[in-house]
């Protein structure tokens, strides 16, 4: 049985005064009499009628008692629960995340496996459970509670990523026939997988809320290397910026800056990029920018921009190229136009131009599944690859090759970017110096994803600039950001295991994650777990919002009926009043 | 304490007037009245006939019972004289219980009869017994003198305690002549009081007893731990009353009661047991006519 309203319990603190009120009531009375002649000598009674009389005062301060707690039960709205047995799929994420720590010393998995098996043991004990451990090496138990309780205690954690929904949907395709059976996920991430068909998913999931931090361009300049600074959102002091060219760190790197939230600053540094082929800035304790999976810069050189359209017909980008100015629009470029030889905007109507400029590409594909390069009618690639794009770093962005448009002969030295929405809005790439971005304009509307406005505003803006430097660059990765941290200071440790101290004044506490893993931060003896994975959005903990462990949501399970006992409360109240009246008269 | 005045209001003094007290005995007054005197001949009533003895007056022969029987009697008269009535109200501490209080009670039914003693011109004396003994007032003549036995009565408040013996004692040596005495009280005496009772009868007096208990007294309302205290005596005792302690009580108030009224059968006494939550007016219409104290 649960309660509604268990706050009304409270009212049984006045259980006393009735006792209170009894021992008033049934105190000994000094009556005045006429005479005591016929009191006098009154021979005793056998079996004493005072501890009769006790018992009965006793049996009517428990029924006061009883009847005052029917009405109090009815106020508090009991239910009662009436569980049943059946079956319940019971989700475990042990994706690397899973690995950060939680609470007291444990780790989320290790949390929600005590919390999961707290959830087993509550079910009826004829309930078949199906427990899943995610990912990957997937593993699926089917049996009663200690065969899962016993699986739940061998679970470990692992390295690996995992895409959520997709997995939850694998799971759930797999058991049709359970349309009504619950499902519990224990996870760290928040998933819109909710509802479902016939039934609903709890989840039990928790994360932290990230904030971009950094720098919005960087590339070369009449002085020397330009570094612009935006979106900081925290105040800083002391927080370095160094420059790493070609894969060396400069030597001219910055003298650590102090920063105001919000601040845009411009920082021009005596780097000569020359030949550069890559420049790669940090700000803040990246320190190791050559790893893999990490945030990079994009440059794009910006010698010659040309634009290459088969009919531009929506205004906005008609004004934008208006605006930006010294952009070359060539119409039917499909037709007429070599590839590019540095950078080229292409804007594409309606329909798919076929073939490319270069006109050596003999397939365009559309997206379906997994899909296969062609060139020049031969399969070059086929099957499923996945490109590490250094453009949308941090925002999990899968390319897949197989799908990508293919508008130059050679094969891509890189493919940075395909995707943007259900029919790949936006392509990238890149062959020796030269980046292609494509855009396929929809009739007259345009439909990107949230970050390629702001992408395509860059390079436009780059672009207009191109008189003052030879490349565009772009930083998307994100910031970590902690607001309950909020000027204090803050240790950090990266997954490599080196120990930074930030001391943030005023402003939440925020840093910059260069390394997938678990960062451990340790702050006024509390410590926090943050898991980094800028490739997979859901296994990091940079994005969403924070969300502590919800146990309620899985508290109890099994399929459960509720059946309100506020009547029959009520009438045990009334009945209890009732036997009270009569007792009343007769004691 | 004092009494109700409001309640002897002119339709009940006009009821009151119509009755008239009843001596058992024949007593001998002092003036004229309404009642039968001790005294033979008189104008005024025919008692009674008895048989002619010789020598007595010829003149008083009833001829006309001697044409039809031929036997002689003799017709014998009474002067309507008045006669001594005595009221006399208990006052003790113990009368000052119940709801309403047995001194009420008693004061009012002591001013009734009082009135209707007065309005058969018949010589009244009153007489509180309280704790400071027999007070007595009177006597009084008229039913003009009605007002000052109310003032009387009106001052009196129940105080100390009484033996009954005692009052009746006093009231004995302070009246020669024989009464119809009546005494209102609640008989809780535990002294020698019947003896009393038994002797003023006994030495010519027409005693009558109003006895006074309130309905707190015949059905005790209390239940349970009581510490009970004795407004007369100032005793004090600690009982737990269950519904068979209180059936002992109410047997031991049923000998009491009977008891009295065995010895006033005995005596010759009138008695008669009244509850203080009858009306008065009942008490007197009803009761005390029904037992013979008025017609």
């Amino acid at each position: 049985m649960s309660l509604v309203r268990p706050e009304f319990l409270l009212a049984l603190l006045l259980l006393p005064i009735f006792y209170a009120i009894n021992r008033w009531r049934f105190r000994r009375k000094r009556l005045p009499v006429s005479s005591l002649l016929f009191w006098r000598n009154l021979p005793a009674e056998s079996p004493s009628p005072r501890r009769e009389w006790k018992r009965r005062l006793n049996l009517l301060l428990l029924l006061q008692a009883l009847c005052f707690s029917a009405f109090v039960l009815a106020l508090c709205g009991p239910v009662l629960i009436l569980k049943r047995g059946g079956s319940v799929l019971l989700v475990i994420d042990r994706s690397a995340s899973m690995n950060a720590r939680a609470k007291e010393g444990k780790t989320r998995l290790q949390w929600g496996l005590e919390a999961a098996s707290r959830l087993v043991a509550g079910l009826p004990p004829d309930t078949r459970i199906e427990l899943t451990a995610l990912p990957l090496d997937s593993k699926s138990v089917q049996g009663g509670k200690d065969q899962v309780c016993r699986a739940l205690s061998g679970l470990e954690g692992t390295d690996a990523p995992l895409g959520l929904e997709d997995a939850l949907r694998s799971v759930l395709a797999l058991h049709p026939e359970n349309r009504n059976v619950p499902c519990y996920v224990v996870t760290d991430r928040f998933t819109s997988l909710r509802e479902r068909r016939g039934g609903r998913i709890h989840v039990a999931s928790f994360g932290f809320p990230a904030r971009n931090l950094g720098i919005t361009h960087a590339g070369a300049g009449k002085e020397g290397m330009v570094v612009e600074i935006g979106n900081f959102s925290a105040r800083g002091e002391n927080v370095p910026l160094r420059v790493w060219v070609d894969g060396e760190e400069s030597p001219f790197s910055k003298d650590p800056l102090s920063l105001a939230p919000g601040e845009k600053r411009k920082v021009v540094l005596p780097i000569p990029l020359g030949d550069a082929e890559e420049i790669q800035v940090a700000l803040g304790i990246q320190d190791d920018l050559d790893a893999d999976n990490q945030c990079r810069l994009l440059r794009i050189p910006l010698s010659t921009v040309r634009v290459y359209s088969e009919g531009i017909q929506n205004p906005f980008f008609l004004k934008a190229l208006e605006a930006v100015g010294g952009v070359e629009v060539v119409e039917g470029a499909s037709q007429n136009h070599s590839p590019p030889e540095n950078f080229a905007l292409y804007f594409f109507n309606r329909k798919i131009p076929e073939p490319l400029p270069g006109g050596e590409v003999t397939a365009f594909y559309p997206v379906e599944g997994i899909g296969t390069i062609r060139v020049k009618g031969e399969e070059r690639i086929d099957g499923p690859i996945r490109v590490n794009s250094p453009l949308l770093e941090g925002e999990g962005f899968e390319v897949r090759i197989g799908s990508l448009l293919q508008f130059d002969p050679v094969i891509w030295d890189e493919v940075y970017l395909r995707g943007g929405g259900e029919k790949e809005r936006v392509l990238a790439g890149r062959k020796g110096r030269t980046t292609v971005f494509a855009f396929r304009l929809e009739e007259s509307d345009i439909h990107f994803h949230p970050i390629f406005p702001i992408l395509f505003a860059q390079i436009l803006e780059r672009v207009r600039g191109k008189g003052a430097g030879e490349f565009a660059s772009f930083r998307t990765g994100e910031s970590v950001k902690i607001p309950w941290l909020r000027g204090k200071e803050v240790e950090v440790k990266d997954p490599p295991g080196r120990v930074q101290v930030h001391s943030l004044k005023g402003d939440p506490f925020a840093f910059f994650p260069l390394h997938r893993g678990i960062y451990r931060l340790r702050s006024e003896g509390q410590e926090l777990s943050v898991s980094v994975n800028l490739h997979d959005e859901e296994e990091s903990d940079i994005r969403g919002e924070r969300q502590d462990w919800d146990l309620g949501e899985i508290a109890g399970g099994g399929q459960r009926e509720e059946k309100s006992l506020l009547f029959l409360c009520i009438l045990l109240g009334f009945f209890l009043l009732g036997l009270l009246w009569w007792f009343e008269k007769r004691i | 304490m004092g009494m109700d005045r409001e309640a002897f209001n002119e339709n009940f003094l006009r009821k009151l007037k119509l009755l008239e007290l009843v001596a058992r005995k024949v007593l001998k007054g002092k003036g004229l009245g309404k009642n039968p005197g001790g005294r033979r001949g008189g104008e005024v009533i025919f008692r009674d006939y008895h048989k002619y003895t010789p020598g007595e007056e010829y003149r008083y022969i009833d001829w006309n019972i001697y044409s039809r029987l031929e036997r002689l009697f003799v017709k014998e008269f009474s002067r309507e004289e008045e006669i001594p009535v005595a009221v006399l109200v208990d006052q003790s501490r113990s009368m000052d219980y119940g709801f309403p209080s047995k001194s009420m009670v008693a004061l009012r039914l002591a001013a009734a009869l009082s009135y209707i003693a007065l309005a058969g011109k018949n010589r009244l004396s009153v007489g509180l017994a309280g704790g400071e003994g027999l007070q007595m007032k009177g006597p009084f003549f008229s039913h003009r003198a009605f007002f000052k036995v109310m003032e009387f009565l009106s001052a009196s408040e129940p105080r100390g305690w009484i033996e009954n013996h005692a009052v009746l004692s006093a009231f004995h040596e302070r009246t020669r002549e024989s009464s119809l005495v009546i005494f209102i009280s609640d008989l809780l005496d535990e002294g020698e009081g019947r003896g009393a009772f038994g002797l003023l009868n006994a030495r010519g007096h027409d005693l009558s007893l109003i006895h006074l208990l309130c309905r707190e007294e015949m059905h005790p309302p209390f239940r349970g731990e009581v510490r009970l205290e004795d407004m007369e005596l100032g005793e004090k005792g600690d009982f737990f009353l269950s519904e068979d302690q209180l059936g002992r009580y109410a047997e031991r108030l049923h000998v009491f009661l009977k008891g009295w009224q065995d010895f006033a059968r005995r005596h010759q006494i009138r008695y008669i047991l009244c509850r203080t939550d009858e009306p008065v007016e009942e008490l007197i219409m009803t009761f005390l006519r029904r037992g013979g104290f008025l017609r």
